[in-house]
Protein backbone atom coordinates (compact mmCIF):
# COMPACT_ATOMS: atom_id res chain seq x y z
CA UNK A 1 0.00 0.00 0.00
CA UNK A 2 1.85 3.29 -1.19
CA UNK A 3 1.14 6.27 0.74
CA UNK A 4 -1.62 8.28 -0.16
CA UNK A 5 0.30 11.71 0.16
CA UNK A 6 3.17 10.67 -2.40
CA UNK A 7 0.64 9.35 -5.28
CA UNK A 8 -1.20 12.73 -4.86
CA UNK A 9 2.96 14.97 -5.47
CA UNK A 10 3.24 12.57 -7.81
CA UNK A 11 0.10 13.72 -10.07
CA UNK A 12 0.70 16.94 -8.96
CA UNK A 13 4.15 16.92 -10.46
CA UNK A 14 2.86 15.53 -13.73
CA UNK A 15 0.36 17.75 -13.88
CA UNK A 16 2.76 20.53 -13.72
CA UNK A 17 5.07 19.86 -16.00
CA UNK A 18 2.28 19.30 -18.41
CA UNK A 19 0.98 22.92 -17.90
CA UNK A 20 4.45 24.27 -18.34
CA UNK A 21 4.90 22.50 -21.79
CA UNK A 22 1.37 23.28 -22.93
CA UNK A 23 1.81 27.10 -22.19
CA UNK A 24 5.50 27.30 -22.79
CA UNK A 25 6.29 25.10 -26.40
CA UNK A 26 5.23 26.45 -29.80
CA UNK A 27 4.54 23.03 -31.24
CA UNK A 28 1.04 22.14 -31.97
CA UNK A 29 1.98 18.09 -31.21
CA UNK A 30 4.10 19.01 -28.26
CA UNK A 31 1.04 20.74 -26.62
CA UNK A 32 -1.09 17.98 -27.32
CA UNK A 33 1.67 15.28 -25.53
CA UNK A 34 1.30 17.50 -22.60
CA UNK A 35 -1.97 17.54 -22.24
CA UNK A 36 -1.80 14.05 -22.41
CA UNK A 37 0.73 14.05 -19.54
CA UNK A 38 -1.91 16.55 -17.39
CA UNK A 39 -4.78 13.41 -18.24
CA UNK A 40 -2.37 10.75 -16.80
CA UNK A 41 -1.68 13.20 -13.84
CA UNK A 42 -5.51 13.05 -13.19
CA UNK A 43 -5.88 9.03 -13.69
CA UNK A 44 -2.71 8.80 -10.98
CA UNK A 45 -5.09 10.40 -8.58
CA UNK A 46 -8.22 8.20 -9.51
CA UNK A 47 -5.99 5.28 -8.90
CA UNK A 48 -4.72 6.10 -6.04
CA UNK A 49 -7.91 7.10 -4.31
CA UNK A 50 -9.37 3.91 -5.93
CA UNK A 51 -7.19 1.68 -4.08
CA UNK A 52 -7.34 3.94 -0.63
CA UNK A 53 -10.96 3.73 -0.12
CA UNK A 54 -11.29 0.49 -1.16
CA UNK A 55 -14.12 1.83 -3.89
CA UNK A 56 -13.66 0.47 -7.63
CA UNK A 57 -15.30 3.41 -8.92
CA UNK A 58 -11.90 5.27 -9.39
CA UNK A 59 -10.82 3.06 -11.96
CA UNK A 60 -13.69 2.90 -13.77
CA UNK A 61 -13.33 6.96 -13.68
CA UNK A 62 -9.89 6.18 -15.20
CA UNK A 63 -11.06 4.29 -18.10
CA UNK A 64 -13.42 6.77 -19.18
CA UNK A 65 -10.85 9.09 -19.04
CA UNK A 66 -8.51 6.91 -20.84
CA UNK A 67 -11.33 6.65 -23.95
CA UNK A 68 -11.99 10.20 -24.15
CA UNK A 69 -7.94 10.88 -24.16
CA UNK A 70 -7.75 8.51 -26.80
CA UNK A 71 -10.64 10.41 -28.94
CA UNK A 72 -9.73 13.94 -28.14
CA UNK A 73 -5.80 13.30 -29.46
CA UNK A 74 -7.57 11.64 -32.69
CA UNK A 75 -9.60 14.70 -33.23
CA UNK A 76 -7.04 16.78 -32.65
CA UNK A 77 -4.56 15.16 -34.98
CA UNK A 78 -7.00 15.73 -37.68
CA UNK A 79 -7.40 19.64 -37.06
CA UNK A 80 -3.16 19.57 -36.62
CA UNK A 81 -2.78 17.61 -39.76
CA UNK A 82 -5.13 20.25 -41.18
CA UNK A 83 -3.26 23.56 -40.00
CA UNK A 84 -0.51 22.31 -41.59
CA UNK A 85 -2.04 21.52 -45.20
CA UNK A 86 -3.58 25.12 -44.59
CA UNK A 87 -0.05 27.22 -43.23
CA UNK A 88 2.53 24.96 -44.06
CA UNK A 89 3.86 25.53 -40.25
CA UNK A 90 2.47 23.80 -36.80
CA UNK A 91 3.97 26.36 -34.91
CA UNK A 92 1.11 27.92 -32.87
CA UNK A 93 1.78 31.60 -33.05
CA UNK A 94 0.94 30.92 -36.62
CA UNK A 95 -2.29 30.61 -36.22
CA UNK A 96 -3.52 33.95 -35.42
CA UNK A 97 -5.90 34.41 -38.34
CA UNK A 98 -8.71 35.99 -35.55
CA UNK A 99 -6.20 38.68 -34.38
CA UNK A 100 -7.35 42.31 -34.46
CA UNK B 1 9.26 -2.97 -0.56
CA UNK B 2 6.27 -1.39 -2.93
CA UNK B 3 7.66 1.66 -1.65
CA UNK B 4 10.64 1.16 -3.32
CA UNK B 5 9.62 0.44 -6.72
CA UNK B 6 6.94 3.38 -6.37
CA UNK B 7 10.04 5.49 -5.88
CA UNK B 8 11.92 3.86 -9.01
CA UNK B 9 8.72 4.29 -11.67
CA UNK B 10 7.84 7.64 -10.50
CA UNK B 11 11.01 8.93 -10.66
CA UNK B 12 11.52 7.26 -14.54
CA UNK B 13 7.86 8.95 -15.08
CA UNK B 14 8.97 12.35 -13.99
CA UNK B 15 12.55 12.16 -16.33
CA UNK B 16 10.65 10.87 -18.99
CA UNK B 17 7.86 13.94 -18.36
CA UNK B 18 10.60 16.69 -18.02
CA UNK B 19 12.02 14.95 -21.49
CA UNK B 20 8.82 15.77 -23.14
CA UNK B 21 8.40 19.44 -22.64
CA UNK B 22 12.41 20.24 -22.81
CA UNK B 23 13.42 18.25 -25.83
CA UNK B 24 13.76 20.51 -29.19
CA UNK B 25 12.93 17.34 -31.39
CA UNK B 26 9.13 16.68 -31.45
CA UNK B 27 9.79 12.66 -31.95
CA UNK B 28 12.56 12.94 -28.72
CA UNK B 29 9.61 14.35 -27.22
CA UNK B 30 7.29 11.37 -28.21
CA UNK B 31 9.53 8.88 -27.09
CA UNK B 32 9.94 10.39 -23.75
CA UNK B 33 5.89 9.90 -23.55
CA UNK B 34 5.76 6.60 -24.38
CA UNK B 35 8.51 6.04 -21.23
CA UNK B 36 5.83 8.13 -19.13
CA UNK B 37 2.82 5.67 -20.29
CA UNK B 38 4.82 2.58 -19.40
CA UNK B 39 6.12 3.52 -16.20
CA UNK B 40 3.10 5.26 -15.08
CA UNK B 41 1.74 1.40 -16.10
CA UNK B 42 3.95 -0.20 -13.52
CA UNK B 43 3.14 2.30 -11.01
CA UNK B 44 -0.65 1.36 -11.94
CA UNK B 45 0.41 -2.68 -11.20
CA UNK B 46 1.41 -1.84 -7.78
CA UNK B 47 -1.92 0.10 -7.13
CA UNK B 48 -3.72 -3.12 -7.33
CA UNK B 49 -4.97 -1.72 -11.27
CA UNK B 50 -4.03 -4.85 -13.34
CA UNK B 51 -6.90 -3.76 -15.96
CA UNK B 52 -5.88 -0.10 -15.57
CA UNK B 53 -2.66 -1.03 -16.55
CA UNK B 54 -2.88 -3.24 -19.31
CA UNK B 55 -5.60 -0.47 -21.09
CA UNK B 56 -2.60 2.33 -20.23
CA UNK B 57 -0.51 0.28 -22.24
CA UNK B 58 -2.31 -1.12 -25.06
CA UNK B 59 -4.47 2.41 -26.13
CA UNK B 60 -1.97 5.25 -24.73
CA UNK B 61 1.79 3.53 -24.72
CA UNK B 62 0.50 1.52 -27.82
CA UNK B 63 -2.45 2.92 -30.36
CA UNK B 64 -2.20 6.48 -29.11
CA UNK B 65 2.05 7.13 -29.57
CA UNK B 66 1.66 5.17 -32.75
CA UNK B 67 -1.15 7.78 -33.95
CA UNK B 68 1.17 10.65 -33.25
CA UNK B 69 4.49 9.72 -34.82
CA UNK B 70 2.69 8.86 -37.31
CA UNK B 71 1.35 12.51 -37.70
CA UNK B 72 4.94 13.74 -36.92
CA UNK B 73 6.39 11.64 -39.58
CA UNK B 74 3.68 12.44 -42.17
CA UNK B 75 4.34 16.03 -41.73
CA UNK B 76 7.77 16.52 -42.62
CA UNK B 77 8.52 19.09 -39.80
CA UNK B 78 11.33 21.40 -39.68
CA UNK B 79 12.90 21.37 -36.89
CA UNK B 80 12.74 25.16 -36.22
CA UNK B 81 11.55 24.65 -32.82
CA UNK B 82 14.38 23.85 -30.48
CA UNK B 83 12.88 23.07 -26.66
CA UNK B 84 11.74 25.67 -24.60
CA UNK B 85 12.08 29.06 -25.68
CA UNK B 86 11.32 32.61 -23.88
CA UNK B 87 7.88 34.40 -24.79
CA UNK B 88 6.35 36.81 -23.35
CA UNK B 89 3.88 34.59 -21.13
CA UNK B 90 6.93 32.36 -20.20
CA UNK B 91 6.94 34.05 -16.71
CA UNK B 92 3.13 34.14 -16.26
CA UNK B 93 3.14 30.31 -17.40
CA UNK B 94 5.79 29.34 -14.69
CA UNK B 95 4.32 31.16 -11.97
CA UNK B 96 0.59 29.57 -12.77
CA UNK B 97 2.19 26.02 -12.98
CA UNK B 98 4.12 26.67 -9.81
CA UNK B 99 1.05 28.15 -7.90
CA UNK B 100 -0.81 24.83 -8.40
CA UNK B 101 1.95 22.73 -7.60
CA UNK B 102 2.24 24.62 -4.27
CA UNK B 103 -1.72 24.65 -3.59
CA UNK B 104 -1.65 21.03 -4.18
CA UNK B 105 1.38 20.13 -1.50
CA UNK B 106 -0.46 22.61 0.37
CA UNK B 107 -3.73 20.52 1.05
CA UNK B 108 -1.63 17.58 0.99
CA UNK B 109 0.41 18.51 4.09
CA UNK B 110 -3.05 20.26 5.79
CA UNK B 111 -4.53 17.11 5.34
CA UNK B 112 -2.27 14.69 5.69
CA UNK B 113 -0.14 16.01 8.57
CA UNK B 114 -2.63 18.13 10.41
CA UNK B 115 -4.50 14.63 12.09
CA UNK B 116 -2.34 12.07 10.83
CA UNK B 117 -5.75 10.94 8.63
CA UNK B 118 -3.81 8.20 6.69
CA UNK B 119 -6.79 6.39 8.52
CA UNK B 120 -9.08 5.77 5.67
CA UNK B 121 -10.34 1.95 6.40
CA UNK B 122 -9.12 -0.09 3.60
CA UNK B 123 -8.95 -3.81 2.89
CA UNK B 124 -6.46 -4.80 0.72
CA UNK B 125 -7.97 -7.51 -0.72
CA UNK B 126 -6.67 -9.09 -3.75
CA UNK B 127 -10.07 -10.57 -4.83
CA UNK B 128 -12.42 -7.64 -4.97
CA UNK B 129 -10.15 -5.97 -7.77
CA UNK B 130 -10.61 -8.19 -10.77
CA UNK B 131 -11.68 -7.94 -13.71
CA UNK B 132 -15.12 -9.51 -12.90
CA UNK B 133 -15.35 -6.99 -9.93
CA UNK B 134 -14.85 -3.87 -12.63
CA UNK B 135 -17.08 -5.44 -15.48
CA UNK B 136 -19.69 -5.88 -12.38
CA UNK B 137 -19.71 -2.36 -11.51
CA UNK B 138 -19.45 -0.94 -15.31
CA UNK B 139 -22.22 -2.78 -16.57
CA UNK B 140 -24.87 -2.26 -13.68
CA UNK B 141 -23.99 0.96 -12.25
CA UNK B 142 -21.91 3.08 -15.05
CA UNK B 143 -23.82 1.80 -17.76
CA UNK B 144 -25.33 5.63 -18.53
CA UNK B 145 -21.67 7.08 -19.00
CA UNK B 146 -20.39 3.34 -20.73
CA UNK B 147 -23.31 3.95 -23.62
CA UNK B 148 -22.41 7.93 -23.67
CA UNK B 149 -18.60 7.27 -24.06
CA UNK B 150 -19.17 4.68 -27.01
CA UNK B 151 -21.05 7.54 -28.62
CA UNK B 152 -18.80 9.88 -28.34
CA UNK B 153 -15.87 7.29 -29.84
CA UNK B 154 -18.20 7.15 -32.46
CA UNK B 155 -18.23 10.41 -32.65
CA UNK B 156 -14.92 11.38 -32.46
CA UNK B 157 -14.29 8.91 -35.30
CA UNK B 158 -16.57 10.45 -37.55
CA UNK B 159 -15.31 14.00 -36.97
CA UNK B 160 -11.57 13.33 -37.79
CA UNK B 161 -12.40 11.01 -40.93
CA UNK B 162 -14.61 13.95 -42.52
CA UNK B 163 -11.96 16.61 -40.85
CA UNK B 164 -9.20 14.79 -43.01
CA UNK B 165 -11.05 13.69 -46.13
CA UNK B 166 -9.72 16.42 -48.70
CA UNK B 167 -11.70 15.95 -52.23
CA UNK B 168 -12.63 12.74 -53.52
CA UNK B 169 -11.87 12.44 -57.26
CA UNK B 170 -15.20 13.08 -58.64
CA UNK B 171 -15.02 16.52 -56.42
CA UNK B 172 -11.33 17.34 -58.37
CA UNK B 173 -12.80 16.56 -62.05
CA UNK B 174 -15.80 18.90 -61.27
CA UNK B 175 -13.80 21.56 -60.79
CA UNK B 176 -11.43 21.30 -63.87
CA UNK B 177 -14.86 21.14 -65.58
CA UNK B 178 -16.04 24.49 -64.30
Amino acid sequence: MVSLSSCIILGAILFTIGIIGVLTRRNAIVVLMSIELMLNAVNVNFIAFAQHSADLSGQIFAIFVIALAAGEAAVGLAIIILLHRKLGSINVDDVHLFKW
Amino acid sequence: METVFFCLFATVCVASALSVILAGNPVYSAIGLVATFISLACIYLIMDAELIAAMQVLVYAGAMMILILFAIFLMNLNQDDFGLKWHLQTPFAYVLAFGVFGEIVILVMKYFMGDGAETVAVAKTGDGVSVAAIGNILFNRYLLPFEIISIFLLAALVGATVLTKGESLKETKQKEQN
